[in-house]
């Protein structure tokens, strides 16, 4: 990582004394409060924190992209290469970005027209902004795609969005935001919604381009993986202020705030925690050459087939945690689908109790539901909005015959367990954080009392300080009910920590299957191996 | 305080807490504009035997195509019978046919969509047979029914009604989709929630905020619909004051009368007015992301 001597250049970014208010219905005054900071060129500066921090905010205000009937600035100033932002004009805001400063999101499905071919898409900001004749402006384009390392540059210029992968539509959104050669380029987020080696190639393209075009970039994440991978310097925020900034290694390596020191102990470590053997147990659930076929069937046209389970095969013992890791579209959540019987599996056994579950009916499987539980990963849709609390948690024991007080009494019961208060019972889910909805979902999966808990990325929507505090929790749980439970991550550090085993599932296969120990020490298969290198931030241990 | 007014105070407290849940209704001006729209509809149609100032149906020849003045305050027709009576018990023809026919095809639109939306080998059948309906012109089909079965206020209702169904059932299948890949719904079901329960407790009360809406947009087209029906002759039975029927008697006179057609050709348009108005902020009152939606 280059070294930088400080203030020997004009910065690119200076934002000074920066405070935005928040209208006057919400939690606090500020979105964001007095936020100084400054971009060199050639300097990749990394906000992070948490949901909630300001750092969105932050980069919005920088492009002028505030919405102004919520968000006002009341104080500071922002200016990109000397000239002031706040006090743009709206025509004069609009040459600065794009020729000065552009910006690329965190979904490029979204971002990008799905009407407009991609190559027009980049074409745009050349004919908005420049008088370059049409042939220039092709041939301009061409070269912004070489430089996103994008293939087959001719029929990806006539291609639309949705015919391309995630990480490719990330590259045309850079090259977009490239294509004025802008002395700022401000990233929120930008591989927040992608797997994890895409987002390895997406970040390293970063650092060439920043290299390359001596690009001031403000990066906007809230993964210190991501930080220690990219930043050269980094700054933390927390509800809408700055709490510690510096170069990466100070800040990652010797933390002086608190908070920071928190958040840095949360991130799990890539290095498994040696965990006692569960041999001796009894094994709660197995699956033998479990299998997921969809057919999409048309009426005119031919019909297709996609496996996405193949000859999936494993056993859980009581007391054990099994993580399935994998990128999207792996086949991950087809097998927590199957197992809790949301979709029936094409063919194979799921055991438990020595009853075979993946052949009965759906009325013959209703008494044996409660055996298998499911979380999911979306706290914010997994409770019905219109129900409360109490009602949620007492909802399936009720379905099975126990009584409203009995079951209410514990629902009760359960969500102290869980760590929220027993007379949140009564309130409805819209009144709760992320992490304490995800709480209350593990308790209604535990109300059931199951034998098997099928988790499905539930601490993937979370702030890793809540992430830290959930998994804690289901490590209690798991000890106290002797749960066996299905772990699915995209997140090699949480499985790290949360597995006893680990299956490696790549394209709806168990590509590798094994002990978390073995596994993380040596990976045997090619795609486990490249999974593991493209894990951001390796070198640092963390906490 | 006298003992007399302590008994009452627990009532009025309640009854104070009870209006204060509906707040959120009346700080939305377009809730308060359109429904007291409505209200004075409503309330005129319901005290039409009292309001009224000669007997609707009750003809005086000699009277005959007045203009509006102290005695006869809308003028009279063509036989001189009394345009403001008889546009205010037109009112109450408008406003029942309006909502049965609103009522009447959102319980059975509802039903038909919650069950098509959540079983997936029903829904292919019942969306074509909805196709089919749909493709039956409404106009036509009422004139139909008013040919087989006589011309009556039941008929037309059915007749508006019929066409109604397929638009509620489409918009509720809409929904109902989306509602069943929740996880909020998965999760139920694997709590072993059995399917009636899962469509009563988790999907209906989703649904009920785009339901009421579509609801007033219904019961706004339906009585557009009863007026034209009744304009045309295919409506409720001639004798009886609606207001399509006082605007079809009275257009061959609009050149030397204008008021017959006139004043409930206004209050046609105030009521379907109000339906619509406050429908739009029942819309941004009750869901406000499908305000933006839409």
């Amino acid at each position: 990582m280059t070294t930088y001597s400080m203030k020997s250049v004009d910065p690119v970014l200076v934002i000074d004394g920066l405070t935005v208010s928040l209208p006057p219905s919400a939690e606090r005054v500020h979105a964001v409060e007095q936020v100084s900071l400054e971009v060199l060129p050639r300097e990749i500066l990394c906000v992070v924190g948490e949901s909630g921090s300001g750092k969105s905010v932050t980069a919005h205000s920088v492009m002028g992209l505030l919405p102004e009937d919520q968000l006002k600035t009341v104080a500071g100033t922002i200016s990109v290469l000397g000239e002031s932002i706040i006090d743009a004009s709206p025509q004069r805001l609009r040459q600065l970005r794009g020729n000065r400063m552009s910006m690329i999101f965190q979904e490029p499905m979204t971002a990008l027209n799905p009407v407009m071919s991609l190559g027009r898409q980049i074409e745009e900001a050349l004919t908005e902004h420049t008088n370059m004749r049409s042939r220039d402006r092709l041939e301009r384009v061409y070269s912004l795609m070489d430089a996103v390392n994008l293939p087959d540059k001719e029929s990806l210029f006539h291609s639309y969005p949705h015919e391309i992968s995630g990480g490719q539509r990330q590259r045309v959104m850079i090259a977009m935001a490239l294509a004025l050669e802008p002395a700022l380029l401000i990233a929120d987020e930008p591989t927040t919604a992608l797997d994890v080696t895409t987002q390895q190639q997406i970040l390293n393209l970063i650092k060439g381009i920043q290299n390359d075009r001596d690009t001031a970039v403000l990066f906007i994440t809230h993964d210190f993986g991501v930080v220690a991978e990219i930043a050269h310097r980094v700054i933390v925020m927390k509800d809408g202020s700055i709490v510690e900034s510096g170069n990466t290694a100070d800040v990652l390596g010797n933390p002086r705030n608190d908070y920071t020191k928190m958040l840095i102990q949360s991130v799990p470590s890539l290095v498994p925690k040696t965990r006692s053997s569960k041999l001796t147990k009894p094994i709660a659930i197995s699956t033998r050459s479990l299998e997921k076929t969809y057919q999409t069937k048309s009426f005119f046209g031919r019909s297709r087939t996609v496996k996405a389970a193949n000859d999936i095969s494993f056993d859980i013992r009581r007391g054990e945690t099994l993580g399935i890791v994998g990128e999207s579209g792996s086949g991950k959540s087809t097998v927590a689908r199957c197992i809790a019987r949301l979709v029936d599996p094409s063919a194979g056994e799921i055991r438990i109790n020595d009853t075979n579950i993946a052949e009965i009916s759906q009325r013959a499987y209703r008494p044996l539901r409660k055996h298998i539980q499911i979380v999911f990963q979306d706290p914010y849709r997994s409770l019905n909005p219109r129900q409360t609390v109490g009602r949620a948690i007492a909802e399936g024991p009720m379905n099975y015959g126990l009584g409203r007080v009995e079951a209410t009494a514990r629902a009760s019961n359960l969500l102290s367990l869980v760590g929220l208060d027993p007379k949140a019972l009564s309130r409805y889910p819209h009144q709760f954080s992320g992490g304490q909805r995800q709480r209350i979902c593990i308790a209604r999966a535990l109300a059931m009392e199951p034998d098997v808990l099928v988790a499905d990325e539930p601490v993937s929507a979370l702030d890793v300080s809540v992430q830290a505090q959930v998994l804690e929790l289901l490590k209690d749980l798991q000890e106290k009910f002797e749960l066996a439970i299905l772990f699915i991550t995209h997140d090699l550090r949480v499985a790290a920590q949360v597995s006893d085993n680990i299956a490696v599932m790549y394209q709806g296969k168990i590509v590798e299957h094994g002990s978390t120990e073995a596994i993380f020490q040596n990976p045997k298969h090619e795609y486990t191996k490249r999974l593991f290198n493209a894990a951001p931030g390796k070198e640092w241990s963390f906490s | 305080m006298k003992p007399q007014e302590e008994k009452f105070l627990p009532v009025l407290q309640k009854w104070k807490q009870f209006a204060g849940s509906f707040n959120f209704l009346t700080a939305n001006s377009s809730v308060m504009f359109g429904g007291s729209l409505l209200l004075f509809v409503a309330t005129t149609a319901l005290l039409a035997p009292i309001l009224f100032t000669v007997e609707p149906t009750s003809m005086h020849p000699i009277d005959r195509l007045q203009g509006p003045s102290q005695a006869f305050w809308f003028g009279t027709d063509m036989y001189g019978r009394d345009t403001y009576s008889r546009t205010i018990f037109g009112c109450r023809i408008s406003l029942v046919v309006g909502f049965s026919v609103a009522v009447l095809s959102i319980s059975i639109g509802l039903v038909i969509g919650l069950v098509a939306g959540y079983l997936r080998w029903l829904d292919a059948i019942v969306m074509r047979v909805m196709d089919g309906i749909m493709a039956i012109p409404g106009i036509l089909l009422a004139i139909a029914m008013l040919a087989l079965a006589g011309a009556s206020l039941q008929t037309v209702i059915l007749a508006i009604t019929i066409p109604e169904i397929p638009r509620v059932v489409r918009l509720v299948r809409g929904i109902v989709l989306g509602l069943r890949e929740e996880p909020y719904v998965e999760s139920a079901i694997s709590l072993g929630t059995r399917t009636p329960q899962i469509l009563i407790r988790h999907i209906l009360p989703n649904i009920m905020a785009p339901l009421i809406v579509q609801g007033t947009y219904v019961c706004a087209s339906a009585m557009i619909l009863e007026a034209i029906l009744s304009f045309l002759g295919a409506g409720v039975p001639p004798e009886t004051p609606s207001w399509g029927n006082i605007m079809a008697e009275g257009k061959s006179y609009f050149q030397i009368a204008p008021w017959i057609i006139f004043f409930p050709g206004v209050y046609l348009a105030l009521t379907v007015l109000g339906v619509n108005v406050l429908g739009d902020g029942l819309r941004d009152t009750l869901d406000p992301r499908l305000a933006k939606q839409l």
